[in-house]
C-alpha cells in the first residue's frame, strides 16, 4: 500500500491521486469519537467510577445463565486472596477488575481431590485485571461458600462477555478514523463477528498490554479491522486486510506500523498554513524530517531534522545510550514513530499565533525504566518565527541522566554568513566552529544570540533557550555548531546513523567531525543544535521524567517532558 | 580419530532408524583458552548478549544452565569487543566458536561491511578475528542494518550454515542462506532471495532436514538434504507460530531439537530496526512431533 503524495512524473501524479482517493482516508492523521458515541462509553466510565468507590472495585457480571450468580460472584469477590488484586501495594490505588463469566465447573476445571460427582456445586469464574493485564480463574464451591482454588495469569485476558462485545462495537462505530476508513454506508454495516476476543482473533494489543478486541467490518473482498482498546476505550489502530487472507497478525503493532510504514517513511507529504509551506517525512534514524521550508514564498532552511539522543548516566562511568529515532521498520531507529505526526494549533494568550506538526517516538515499556518516549515538534508561527522543538519524556535509566539532542538545521541560500554575539558585539563566524552556552554567556536583545544573515543582510536570528519559551524548558546550555553545507559531499542531507556515543561530556558529540576549518563566509551552512538536560526525580522538581500512576484503576503514565530548541526569529 | 568414528556412527544411526535423535550440533568441544583465562569450562560460557556489554563476554555460573544463577566472574579479552556488537554463537568439536555481528542499540560501533562477516573464537589462543566474509550486493544501511542473523554447525559433516538478510529492505528479500566449510574457507549459497533467521540440521525418520524460519514472519520452513546439506527437496512450510504467545508476532530466532522429539523455537520481537537497552522480547515454544498425524504439536509458550 502506498499513501503517497509525492509528485515528481506525470504518472507518478496520477497514480498517486488514485491512490490517494483509495487510502487516503486511511492515512488520517488524527482518529477522534464523535459526540454522539458519548453514551455508552460514559455509562461505562460512570460504572468505573462508582465500582472503584467500592471496597471491592469489581464489575460482576450483569447477565448470566448460572442461578445465583450474583451469590457466587459475592463469594469470589470477597475472598481475602484477591485483596492484592484490588488494592496498589506502594501506591494504595484502587484497580480495576471485571468478573467476564461464570459457568458451572467441568471436572477438567476442578483441581485434584475435589469430588467429581458433586461438581454441580462448583463454578468456574474468570475475572480479568485491567491494571496489571492479569487473569484469575477461581473455582467456587457455592454449598461451602468459598473459593476452593485460584489461579493467575500475568499478561493473559479472557473471552470478552457479550457486554464488551457491544462496548467494543460501539466505541469502533463512532470512531472518525474508522468511519472516514470505510466511507461510504458505514451506517448500515454490522460488524463480522465482534465478540471473537482479539487474541483467538490472531490481534493483541502488545504495545499498551491492555484488552483489546477487534470489530471487523468487510467491504467488497477487503476487511477493516478496528482494534478497540477496552482498557482506554478507544480505537488503537486499523487495517485493512484482504478478505480470507492469511499471514501476518492483525494486531496493535502491526496495525500502527503499517500506517506509519506506508504513509509516511520515505513518503513526501505536503503542508501549507499562515503563509509557511514545506514537505515532510518520516525517516529511517533522523526522526521527523520537514524539508523546503519557505514562509511567505522564501525558502528558508532546506531541511531540518533530529538526527541523534545522547544520554549518559554518570559522569565517570561512561554509562548510556545512542539512539536515533524514525520508522519502526527497516530502520536504524531504535525508539520508534509508532503513531503518525499530528497538527496543533499554537495557542498564546488565548489567541492562535501559529501551528506545530509533532511526533513522538516510544521504546515498549515505557514509562517503566530503562525505556525512552521522545517528543519532537516543529513550531510555525504566523509572524514567521520558527522553533525545532526536541523534548524527552524519560524514563530511562537512572535519575542522573543527561539528555543530549542533536538537531541539523540547513539554512537555505548559497550566500550566507554567520554572527555571533559576543562581548556585546556581533562577531562573524569566518571558518566552521563551535561554541556553547554557558550560564555567564550574555545575549542580544530578547536572547539574541546568532545571525544568519544573507547578501542583502536578511535571514534569522536564533534566539538562545534560557528557559523563556512557552514550553516549560529551563534552558539549553547549548553547544552550537556552523559548517559549510556541500552539495556533492553528503554531511548529512541523508540519512545519519548515530554520529556520537552516548557518553562523552564535552563539544563532542557528533558534528563536530565536519569541522574542517573550512571558510563559511558568504556560502551554504548548516547550524547543528545540541542543547544538554539534566533529568530530575525530585517530587516537585521532576524533568525529563514519567511514572505510572493508577488513575481510574488502570496504570497510565504521568509526564514531566523536558524540551529544548532555539527559535528563529526572521530579519527582514 | 575416535571421536569422527563415534560421529559418524550417529548420523548412520540417525539415517539409518526411524528414531528421532538430537539436532546434529551436539559436539561443542572445550576450547583450551577457557582455562588460560582461569575458567571453569564446566560451570562457563560465553555470552554476547548481556545487558549493558557490547560485543563477548565469558561468565563463570554457580548452576551451569540456569540463566538466574549467581555469576561468579566474568571476563572480556581486548578483542572481543573490538568488532562492535555481536549476536549467534556455534561452536565446533574442537571449541573454534563461529560469532556473527549484531545490529541492536546503535551502529556506531559495527561497521556496516562486516555485517556479513563470520567471527571466529579461537580455542587455543581466545582470540576473536574475522574469519570468512561473504558478499554483499547491497550493504547493510539505513533501511536494514543487518546483516547475517543466523548460524548453525553440523558435527556431522563439519560444515557450518548461516544466514544472512543483507541488502533486504521492506519491498525486497534479498537474503541468503551460505554452506560454509571452515576448513577450506569456502561458501556456497543453498537459498537466496529468501530471509531467514534461525537454521538447525535436525535427522527426522530417517531424513536429513534443515529446518529455517522466517525473518518476515512467524513461518518455519523445512526442506530435506543431503549429507553435504545440499537441499535435495522442496521448502516445505511447517507451521507459523504468528498470532500465538504473548505477543503474537514474534520471530523465530533459534530452533533446537531434543532427544524425545520436542522442538524448541526460541523467539524474538524483530521488525529489521535497532532495539532499545531494555527491549528484551523474546519467547519460547514447545512442540511435539506427533508421529500419527504426522504433525508438529503446540505443547507450551513460556
Amino acid at each position: 500500500m502506498s499513501c503517497s503524495i509525492q509528485n515528481r512524473t506525470k504518472w507518478k501524479i496520477f497514480f498517486s491521486i488514485i491512490v490517494a482517493w483509495a487510502f487516503s482516508i486511511s492515512c488520517v492523521t488524527k482518529s477522534r469519537s464523535d459526540s454522539s458515541s458519548e453514551n455508552l462509553i460514559y455509562e461505562r466510565n460512570k460504572e468505573i467510577t462508582s465500582v472503584l468507590e467500592s471496597p471491592y472495585p469489581v464489575i460482576p457480571l450483569r447477565q448470566s445463565n448460572v442461578s445465583d450468580a450474583e451469590k457466587i460472584q459475592t463469594i469470589l469477590i470477597k475472598d481475602p486472596q484477591l485483596a492484592d488484586l484490588y488494592v496498589h501495594k506502594f501506591s494504595g490505588g484502587k484497580m480495576l477488575n471485571e468478573i467476564f463469566s461464570i459457568s458451572e465447573a467441568r471436572p477438567s476445571d476442578l483441581p485434584q481431590g475435589v469430588n467429581v460427582k458433586s461438581k454441580e456445586n462448583y463454578y468456574r469464574l474468570e475475572m480479568y485485571n485491567y491494571a496489571l493485564n492479569l487473569s484469575i480463574i477461581a473455582i467456587v464451591s457455592k454449598r461451602e461458600q468459598k473459593v476452593i482454588h485460584l489461579t493467575t495469569y500475568k499478561e493473559t485476558q479472557p473471552d470478552v462477555p457479550p457486554h464488551l462485545v457491544e462496548l467494543a462495537n460501539y466505541i469502533a462505530r463512532h470512531d472518525t478514523s474508522v468511519i472516514h476508513a470505510y466511507g461510504e454506508n458505514y451506517e448500515d454495516v454490522q460488524p463480522l463477528m465482534p465478540g471473537t476476543k482479539t487474541a483467538l482473533n490472531r490481534t493483541k494489543c502488545q504495545r499498551s498490554k491492555h484488552l483489546c478486541v477487534a470489530p471487523t467490518f468487510v467491504k467488497n473482498d477487503k476487511a477493516l479491522w478496528a482494534i478497540v482498546d477496552l482498557t482506554d476505550l478507544k480505537v488503537a489502530g486499523i487495517r485493512w486486510t484482504q478478505v480470507g487472507e492469511t499471514g501476518m497478525a492483525v494486531t496493535q503493532r502491526t496495525a500502527q506500523n503499517s500506517k506509519v510504514m506506508d504513509c509516511y517513511c520515505d513518503i513526501y507529504n505536503s503542508y501549507e498554513k499562515d503563509g509557511w509551506n514545506f514537505k515532510y517525512t518520516m525517516t529511517r534514524s533522523d526522526g521527523l524530517q520537514i524539508f523546503d521550508i519557505a514562509y511567505q514564498g522564501n525558502k528558508i532552511f532546506n531541511q531540518v531534522k533530529l538526527v541523534d539522543w545522547h544520554v549518559s548516566y554518570s559522569k565517570t562511568d561512561g554509562f548510556g545510550y545512542s539512539d536515533a529515532i524514525g520508522c519502526p521498520e527497516f530502520s536504524t531507529a531504535a525508539v520508534l514513530a509508532v503513531e503518525p505526526p499530528y497538527f496543533e494549533a499554537i495557542i498564546e494568550n488565548n489567541d492562535t499565533t501559529g501551528f506545530l506538526v509533532g511526533q513522538q517516538y516510544y521504546s515498549e515499556g515505557w514509562p517503566t525504566p530503562c525505556n525512552y518516549n521522545y517528543h519532537q515538534y516543529y513550531e510555525f508561527y504566523k509572524d514567521g518565527r520558527f522553533r525545532p522543538v526536541a523534548g524527552s519524556i524519560g524514563r530511562g535509566c537512572g535519575n542522573n541522566g543527561m539528555y543530549r539532542p542533536v538537531t541539523r538545521i540547513s539554512i537555505a541560500g548559497e550566500h550566507n554568513s554567520i554572527q555571533e554575539y559576543k562581548d556585546q558585539k556581533w562577531i562573524p563566524w569566518k571558518q566552521e566552529q563551535w561554541t556553547l552556552q554557558t550560564e555567564q554567556k550574555k545575549f542580544d536583545r530578547d536572547n539574541g544570540w546568532f545571525k544568519i544573515l544573507n547578501k542583502n543582510g536578511k535571514g534569522l536570528v536564533l534566539v538562545a533557550n534560557t528557559g523563556q519559551l512557552r514550553d516549560g524548558g529551563r534552558g539549553d546550555h547549548a553547544y552550537v555548531y556552523a559548517t559549510k553545507h556541500h552539495a556533492k559531499v553528503d554531511e548529512g542531507d541523508t540519512d545519519l546513523p548515530t554520529i556520537g556515543p552516548c557518553c562523552n561530556l564535552d563539544y563532542q558529540q557528533g558534528p563536530e567531525k565536519f569541522i574542517n576549518n573550512e571558510s563559511i563566509e558568504d556560502t551554504e551552512v548548516v547550524l547543528w543544535y545540541v542543547a544538554q538536560v539534566q533529568n530530575d526525580d525530585t517530587k516537585g522538581k521532576e524533568y525529563c521524567w514519567a511514572e505510572s500512576v493508577l488513575k481510574d484503576g488502570v496504570f497510565k503514565p504521568l509526564i514531566y517532558p523536558c524540551y529544548t530548541g532555539p527559535m528563529f526569529k526572521p530579519v527582514l | 580419530m575416535k571421536e569422527r568414528f563415534i560421529r559418524f556412527g550417529i548420523l548412520f544411526f540417525s539415517l539409518f532408524s526411524n528414531h528421532l535423535v538430537a539436532q546434529l550440533d551436539q559436539c561443542k568441544g572445550v576450547p583450551i583458552y577457557m582455562t588460560k583465562m582461569g575458567f571453569n569450562p564446566e560451570q562457563s560460557y560465553i555470552s554476547t548478549s548481556e545487558r549493558n556489554v557490547m560485543g563477548l563476554v565469558i561468565m563463570q555460573s554457580d548452576q551451569p544452565g540456569n540463566p538466574r544463577a549467581k555469576i561468579i566472574k566474568s571476563a572480556q579479552a581486548p578483542s572481543w569487543k573490538k568488532w562492535g556488537y555481536l549476536g549467534a554463537i556455534t561452536t565446533d568439536e574442537h571449541g573454534n566458536s563461529y560469532i556473527l555481528p549484531a545490529a541492536k542499540v546503535n551502529m556506531l560501533y559495527n561497521k556496516v561491511e562486516y555485517q556479513n562477516t563470520i567471527y571466529k573464537l579461537d580455542a587455543m589462543s581466545g582470540e576473536l578475528q574475522q574469519f570468512i566474509s561473504l558478499p554483499m550486493e547491497i550493504k547493510p544501511g539505513a533501511k536494514n542494518p543487518f546483516g547475517l542473523l543466523g548460524s548453525f554447525y553440523d558435527c556431522s559433516n563439519h560444515l557450518l550454515i548461516v544466514s544472512t538478510v543483507a541488502g533486504s529492505d521492506e519491498k525486497k528479500e534479498r537474503g541468503k542462506v551460505y554452506i560454509v566449510d571452515p576448513i577450506k574457507k569456502t561458501y556456497k549459497v543453498i537459498f537466496e532471495n529468501k530471509d531467514f533467521y534461525g537454521l538447525a540440521v535436525h535427522v527426522h525418520e530417517g531424513k536429513k532436514f534443515l529446518f529455517l524460519s522466517s525473518a518476515r514472519s512467524g513461518d518455519l520452513y523445512s526442506v530435506e538434504v543431503d549429507q553435504m546439506n545440499q537441499p535435495i527437496g522442496n521448502l516445505k512450510k511447517e507451521f507459523s507460530i504468528n498470532g500465538i504467545g504473548l505477543r503474537g508476532d514474534d520471530r523465530i530466532r533459534k530452533i533446537r531439537f531434543t532427544g524425545t522429539g520436542q522442538m524448541i523455537l526460541n523467539t524474538v520481537l524483530f521488525y529489521y530496526n535497532l532495539t532499545a537497552p531494555s527491549e528484551e522480547q523474546v519467547g519460547r515454544f514447545t512442540y511435539q512431533w506427533n508421529k500419527e498425524k504426522k504433525t508438529w504439536e503446540l505443547l507450551k509458550v513460556e
